[in-house]
């Protein structure tokens, strides 16, 4: 059984004034499938660095097995990795790109070619294994770095933003491949990307980075659910969460595009907290503002109007943009038989059971359990 | 013990400190290095130094400052460059004796702020990454350090001395003569005229031979980088070869073709002019001094330009075609486009390289010494007008003129480097990650 | 209706291109020709010659000079210092491009300064080294004064070369690196199995630098083989003795000696083509 502890990790570059990495604290359970999300700077690829081994880590402690590995080679902590850059060697052909690693740990001859010739069989590269990864194209080299990986059955798998240079289309479906191999194989796998979907579509766990620092770590339907902060309430979920900031004056929000009363509970909890007459940052989900007739009837406190300057129409749905403040768009995401017309003024409903409260100065929600 | 005593002692005596630190072997190891660099120093180095400048109060030499004390006995020159190379390891000698008092003095630190000492071996261990790459390197820096380092030194010690036919070692001793060689490039008057009109020629000789070679070399390379110009390949190969041939079988092919009974004057000349060639009326090209000129700035150029046209060619394949296509959207014409495109985009990417150019040709000895032999010299001089500082200084070297020739080679060699620094500064070289 | 018009800029470039086409063959060619000039003097008032010789001149040239010599000590000297050369520099690159340590800055950019160092300044110590190390009073001074030549020669193509080929292994991508070391591969095998097939080509682009920078030199052994006999003379050095020798006109053997210098030379250069532009462009231009 494979576990993979990391203990207060630090990162620092000689020379750099901040710390790249700071306090990251996580446990992993055999066959977990983490994923490491955030935007580029974020530290989610130099985290995935130390771990390979390629970075040392200034501080805390790297626990694969049981055994505190910070000063084993690469080599000696029996991983594998796929890069965002494939990095196949140019001067190998597929067969020899993929048994490479193999080869070095002096595999017997009969059983590589059996392993390299079961993955090319998986990923469909067999006609393909006489090639230089130069004759291929861009799914085939992914699939190739793919396999130099999965030949292998580490500890862990480790593996960079491997889709991001691939077509949409494509990236669905290694997304399902991946998912896949992971499953059969049931080794830890941790997978950095910047792209939200794949972090909620293949996560077990999901951790969100930003400036550096964990923000919040847990179940794609915690994060959604329950998001500990604005970042991580902005980051996850598509489309993005609203946001605007507003005074809360004991029942109503009140910004400068509308005003809106609270359900009660909430606003209960609030004034409890203290947060009556103080400002506050309100999250909306897009699909939480509706303008048909049966929402206003139910949350007749929470209907405002507004001037849509902009209405796009998707096939299942129509977004309307209307501002709430300079440069603050909300979105709402409407069903197709709206009436909403730009720049007319036109009336909205706020679902008052899914709303999230942040604190303007900390940024962490109010309701965070 | 105070970390300070620990690092003075060891500074004197490499090797105490690491004995009083407890460190045996490490100590008994540098202790070998003291003994060895002390006797070397006291025994071998040392007394070479001191016959380096010897003042004389009688005799032939009184009142000079000699290298050697006595003619037949002290060789001056070997002397110098054999102190030259004592000063500088008596000076790694000091690097290495500081190296090991840090030593001590960081783990006399340790020991006296408690902390766990690293045995050598562990250190060893830890400082691999960094000791590797440096016994790798070693060779080759101790041999630009041989042939490089110490021959530069030598020669600027020589601008200083009056080494020169006839006073050549052993049967003389060279003296120390201070700025005298630069003063006698200003003041004396055979000098002065032979220094100003080389200058001269220096200067025109590299721009014109260089710039020559960029507009050529360049525009070659615009006029073929066009979609409509077919065998590509064809001429592509005819322009590699002068820079395929080795240039100094070129130069003395053009030796040939421009004298008087080569082709210039048996073929080409009478195939335009429709005169046939007649001994009496051969053009000199490589004897008269203003032809010759002009022909080995046109011999030059043809050696040269293959390069730039190669680089030239390079730089813009790089060039992506929708700047083009964007710059026409924008109204540009060809003429245009160039100017504003390809030109700029050239100098940004090929400037470090042209320069270099530039230098290459105020250096360039061997063309001159080739092509310049048979021009007419003016009664009286030495040397022909197509000598270039840097030449000149190669052809006093070669009739053992030394302290003229380093003087001459250290001037240009000033002007070089400065112009070379100055491009690398510019271009940011030196910052620039790529390079470092 | 269109109709098709004649490009005259195209033809003008057409033009421009083959006159400098001729220029640069035309003196090729006569140098061609008369090394099969069977008479005695360069004069020839056609460019095929009247007296026309197959083997004459190659044949004097090999009896009645010691270009055979030559040809040996030039490319003895120009062999060693190219293995030499190339040896150091290809792992000298590699340590700058990949390894990180203390003062590799410095290093770098003593590699960068050494080169101001104008060859031609050294001259004078280098003869006085030479003599100081007792190699013209030894008993084999042209062996040792070769090696001394081949040690100068290797020493002055490390600087530039190292910084080329340093160049051209940081446009390799580091990830190839950092991947084979996740495979398993140490620094070694690193260097071995990855990087040497992959800078083969500036390998073979320095080779062919440090191997024609001897061939070509006239400046160093003009100075320090000026005191040896005619045998021992580089190709250089004898070619131009040839021409200089003044009561035969050698014009003919020199053509015919020439060839068999130029036709190796060129057939390199051509074959590493697309090398020396890829090498130019890639750890060149920004350096």
């Amino acid at each position: 059984m494979s576990q993979l502890i990391l203990k207060g990790i630090n990162k620092k570059y000689e020379n750099a004034e901040h710390y790249s990495v700071q306090d990251f604290n996580i446990e992993i359970e055999q066959g977990e499938l983490i994923v490491l999300v955030g935007p580029s700077g974020c530290g989610k690829s130099t985290t995935l660095r130390m771990i390979a081994g390629l970075e040392d880590i200034t501080e805390g402690e790297f626990i694969l097995d049981g055994e505190v590995v910070n000063d084993k080679s690469s080599k000696e902590r029996d991983i594998a990795m796929v890069f965002q850059s494939y990095a196949l060697y140019p001067h190998m052909s597929v067969e020899e790109n993929v048994g490479y690693g193999l080869k070095l740990r002096k595999t017997d001859k009969q059983e590589m070619g059996k392993l390299v010739s079961k993955v090319s069989e998986d990923l469909g590269l067999t006609p393909y294994l006489e090639r230089k990864p130069k004759d291929l194209s861009g799914g085939q080299r992914q699939r190739v770095a793919l396999g130099r990986a999965m030949v292998r059955t580490p500890k862990l798998y480790l593996m960079d933003e491997p889709l991001s240079n691939l077509d949409a289309k494509l990236r669905t479906v290694m997304r399902t491949e991946i998912s896949r191999m992971h499953r059969e194989k049931g080794v830890i796998t941790i997978y950095v990307t910047h792209d939200q979907t794949e972090a909620m579509t293949m996560a077990d766990r999901i951790v969100v980075m930003s400036m550096g620092e964990v923000q919040q770590i847990g179940t794609p339907r915690e994060l959604y659910n329950n998001p500990k902060n604005i970042f991580v309430a902005t980051f996850i979920g598509q489309p993005q969460m609203n946001i605007v900031r507003g005074e809360f004056d004991g029942q109503n929000f009140n910004c400068d595009a509308f005003s809106i009363a609270l359900p009660e509970g909430d606003a209960k909890q609030l004034s409890d907290l203290g947060y009556q007459g103080k400002q506050i940052v309100l999250g909306v989900r897009q699909q939480n503002i509706r303008d048909e007739q049966l929402y206003k009837d139910a949350f007749p406190g929470s209907k405002f109007t507004a001037t849509p300057v902009n209405i796009e129409y998707l096939g299942d749905h129509v977004s309307a943009f209307f501002e709430v403040e300079k440069g603050n768009l909300f979105c709402a995401k409407l069903s197709t038989s709206t009436d909403a017309v730009v720049d007319t003024p036109h009336e909205f409903v706020v679902e008052g059971t899914k709303l999230y409260y942040f604190d303007p100065e900390t940024e962490n929600a109010i309701f965070y359990k | 013990m105070s970390e300070r005593f620990i690092f003075m002692l060891t500074f004197l005596i490499p090797g105490s400190g690491q004995l009083l630190n407890k460190e045996t072997k490490k100590g008994i190891l540098a202790l070998g290095f003291t003994v060895m660099a002390w006797i070397s120093t006291i025994f071998g180095l040392l007394p070479t130094i001191m016959t380096l400048a010897v003042k004389h109060t009688s005799g032939d030499y009184s009142g000079t400052v000699t290298i050697g004390a006595q003619e037949m006995i002290d060789n001056s020159f070997y002397i110098l460059v054999q102190s030259i190379f004592s000063i500088l390891v008596i000076l790694a000698f000091l690097i290495v004796a500081y190296a090991i008092a840090i030593d001590a003095k960081r783990v006399r630190r340790a020991i006296n702020e408690g902390e766990t000492v690293l045995h050598t071996r562990e250190r060893i261990k830890a400082m691999a990454s960094d000791i590797i790459p440096h016994a790798v390197s070693a060779p080759a820096f101790i041999l630009m350090f041989l042939f490089m380092i110490i021959p530069a030194i030598v020669s600027i010690a020589i601008v200083f001395t009056n080494y020169k036919k006839p006073i050549l070692p052993p049967a003389f001793l060279i003296e120390w003569v201070g700025f005298e060689n630069f003063v006698n490039l200003f003041t004396d008057p055979s000098l002065v005229a032979v220094f100003r009109e080389t200058f001269l020629w220096t200067i025109i000789w590299t721009f014109s031979a260089t710039t020559l070679t960029i507009v050529l070399g360049t525009s070659l390379a615009v006029l073929m980088h066009n979609k409509k110009v077919k065998a590509k390949k064809f001429f592509r190969t005819i322009y590699l070869l002068p820079w395929a041939v080795p240039a100094f079988l070129t130069i003395l092919i053009f030796q040939i073709f421009f004298s008087k009974v080569g082709a210039m004057n048996t073929l080409v000349l009478p195939f335009f002019t429709g005169t046939p060639y007649a001994t009496e009326n051969a053009i000199g090209f490589l004897t008269d001094p203003n032809l010759a000129k002009m022909t080995i700035i046109l011999v030059q150029t043809w050696l040269g330009f293959p390069f730039v046209f190669v680089l030239i060619t390079g730089i813009l394949q790089a060039i992506p075609d929708d700047l083009y296509e964007a710059a026409s959207i924008d109204g540009g014409n060809a003429w245009t486009n160039f100017w504003d495109i390809t030109f700029p985009m050239i100098m940004i990417a090929a400037a470090p390289m042209l320069i270099t150019q530039y230098t290459f040709n105020f250096n360039n000895v061997t063309i001159i010494y080739i092509l310049g032999a048979s021009v007419v010299k003016p009664i009286g001089a030495t040397y022909g007008p197509l000598e270039t500082i840097a030449s000149l200084g190669y052809q006093l070297t070669l009739d053992a003129n030394y302290a003229t020739a380093a003087t001459f080679t250290l001037l240009s060699s000033l002007v070089v480097s400065t112009i070379v620094l100055i491009s690398w500064l510019k271009t940011g070289a030196f910052k620039n990650e790529e390079v470092m | 209706m269109k109709k098709k018009k004649i490009d005259i800029k195209l033809i003008i470039t057409y033009i421009i291109l083959s006159v400098v086409a001729i220029v640069i063959l035309f003196p090729l060619l006569v140098t061609v020709m008369s090394a099969f000039n069977g008479s005695n003097t360069l004069y020839s008032a056609s460019l095929i010659p009247e007296n026309f010789t197959l083997i004459g001149n190659f044949q004097r040239l090999f009896t009645e000079t010691s270009y055979l010599r030559w040809y040996f000590n030039t490319f003895s000297v120009a062999t060693i210092t190219m293995v030499c050369g190339t040896f150091v520099v290809t792992i000298m690159g590699y340590v700058y491009s990949r390894l990180r340590f203390k003062y590799r800055r410095v290093s770098v950019l003593s590699l960068l300064l050494v080169q101001i160092i104008p060859a031609g300044s050294t001259l004078i110590a280098l003869y006085a080294i030479a003599q100081s190390l007792g190699i013209y009073s030894s008993d084999n001074p042209v062996l040792l004064t070769y090696m001394f030549m081949i040690l100068i020669y290797t020493t002055g193509a490390i600087p530039m070369n190292t910084l080329l080929m340093k160049g051209y292994y940081d446009s390799i991508p580091r990830d190839l690196d950092e991947s084979a070391k996740i495979d398993g591969a140490g620094h070694l095998q690193i260097f071995k199995e990855i990087m040497l097939p992959l800078v083969k080509p500036m390998i073979s682009v320095i080779a062919l630098f440090s191997f024609m920078g001897p061939i070509g030199d006239v400046i160093m052994p003009n100075f320090l083989i000026s005191s040896l006999s005619s045998d021992h003379k580089t190709l250089a050095t004898g070619l131009i003795a040839l021409i200089a020798s003044p009561k035969d006109a050698s014009f003919n053997l020199f053509a015919a000696g020439s060839i068999l210098v130029a036709i190796p030379a060129v057939l390199l250069f051509y074959k590493l083509q697309r090398h020396i532009m890829g090498g130019l462009t890639s750890g060149g231009v920004k350096g």
